[in-house]
């Protein structure tokens, strides 16, 4: 079965989506690409892993022989500070993704005028649609993810911290 | 009926491209828009459908072109305005949603007519069956006017052939055509009226009847209004090769 843009149809990107994007668009693509740019922000967050595991380590005494010793009045660094720049390229990823809009404008004049189609459509607000609620909706979920990525990394320190060397106020400090 | 009163276009730099042009088309009538290149056709066409500033008035039915009444108008360029990588049944399906008039019947009858398929992407056509859609489009939309700019360019006689017979077939006796071409002599017998436009004015406006009343050509009222000096190829000639 072929789809709209004469390929092979791809069944698991809702047809009623492409009504938001520019008409022959290979939305699948895009999906891809998009899906993919998530993924390695994702893996560019995990090094808060690693700085959370030497600060983590830094808790304890660690004899030769025998089990750890939590030493006495430390105080684990705070989230905040362990979470750095880990969620930065969450953001740089939105900046980028709104720099699709203007894909999606230059699109109706690459390989013909199509501008001047989409400039005569009885609903004149057909083009800003076109170009703007995919990027928007893409931003909305890179927003989201990254909140979730910071509640289950807050979780993470919150559950294997030590309680004792949980500085208070840490979710407020987040935000400061 | 498409009025044009008093439009002037000057573009950024200050080229004049349309200098005080008046001109009324009433319904059903079929116009043949003619000039050089850079005459102000295109700049014409692309002011009537308000892609362009200018100065002046241009009402479609008594009423300015706007969203409300855009629809009535469609266009069809040689700069190609379909989505290259949609299909003609994508296209079909977009105008539906876009245009509620469009007419499905219309655009199948040409499709087949011409043997386009319809579920490849239209950057897969060839130039000729480009141009071929682009005008199917344009007359499928459903539009109370149809403008075409040069929109048979690169395409061979027999396929223009076919298409102004179709298009004298199908069309409502209140549908209007306004084309701008170069192939003066084709259009002849398919067009009412001739325009003609120079260095941004109207400098010739005759209905074909007029024309056979007087025992001219189109050719040869182009020629005139134009002054077309005959002898300028030989001129140019003895001059290029130094003889006398």
């Amino acid at each position: 079965m072929k789809n709209e843009q004469g390929g092979r149809q791809k069944r698991w990107f809702p047809e009623f989506m492409k009504r938001f994007a520019p008409p022959g668009m290979d939305t699948d693509r895009q999906v891809n690409g998009y899906l993919t740019g998530l993924f390695l922000m994702l893996l560019f967050s995990v090094d808060y892993f690693v700085r959370y595991q030497n600060a983590w380590r830094g808790l304890f005494y660690w004899p030769e022989e025998g089990e750890k010793i939590l030493i006495p009045g430390v105080v684990m660094p705070d989230f905040s500070e362990l979470l750095g720049e880990s969620l930065r390229g969450f953001f740089l990823y939105c900046l980028i993704l709104l720099a699709a809009v203007v894909w999606n404008y230059l699109y109706y004049y690459q390989g013909s005028r199509s501008i001047y189609l989409m400039k005569r459509l009885p609903n004149p607000m057909e083009r800003h649609k076109r170009a703007w609620v995919l990027p928007l909706l893409a931003v909305g979920v890179t927003l989201l993810a990254a909140f979730v990525v910071l509640v289950l990394y807050y979780e993470f320190y919150m559950i294997v911290t030590p309680k004792q060397c949980i500085a208070p106020g840490q979710w407020h400090k987040i935000w400061r | 009926m498409l009025e044009i009163k008093n439009v002037k276009k000057i573009y950024p730099g200050g080229t004049v491209a349309l200098k005080d042009v008046s001109l009324t088309i009433p319904r059903g009538e079929i116009v043949g828009l003619f000039g050089e290149n850079g005459a102000g056709k295109t700049t014409l066409m692309k002011s009537i459908l308000g892609f362009l500033h200018y100065k002046g008035e241009i009402t479609l039915d008594g009423e300015p072109v706007t969203t409300k009444n855009i629809a009535k108008i469609s266009f069809a360029t040689c700069e190609h305005s379909f989505f290259p990588n949609l299909t003609a049944k994508g296209h079909a399906e977009f105008y539906r949603e876009q245009f509620g008039s469009f007419s499905e019947k219309r655009f199948e009858g040409l499709m087949d007519f011409f043997e386009l398929p319809k579920n490849k992407a239209l950057r897969s056509f060839s130039a000729g069956q480009k141009n071929q859609f682009e005008v199917i489009l344009a007359l499928s939309q459903g539009a109370d006017y149809i403008l075409m700019d040069e929109p048979f360019a690169g395409n061979d006689v027999f396929n223009r052939e076919d298409f102004y017979k179709v298009l004298l077939g199908i069309l409502e006796p209140t549908e209007t055509v306004i084309l701008s071409t170069h192939l003066i002599e084709e259009v002849s017998g398919f067009i009412g009226r001739a325009v003609l436009i120079r260095k941004g004015e109207i400098v010739g406006d005759v209905s074909m009847e007029q024309l056979e009343e007087e025992g001219r050509s189109l050719m040869d009222y182009i020629k005139e209004t134009y002054h077309y000096q005959a002898d300028r190829v030989s001129k140019a000639v003895s001059l290029i090769s130094g003889e006398e």
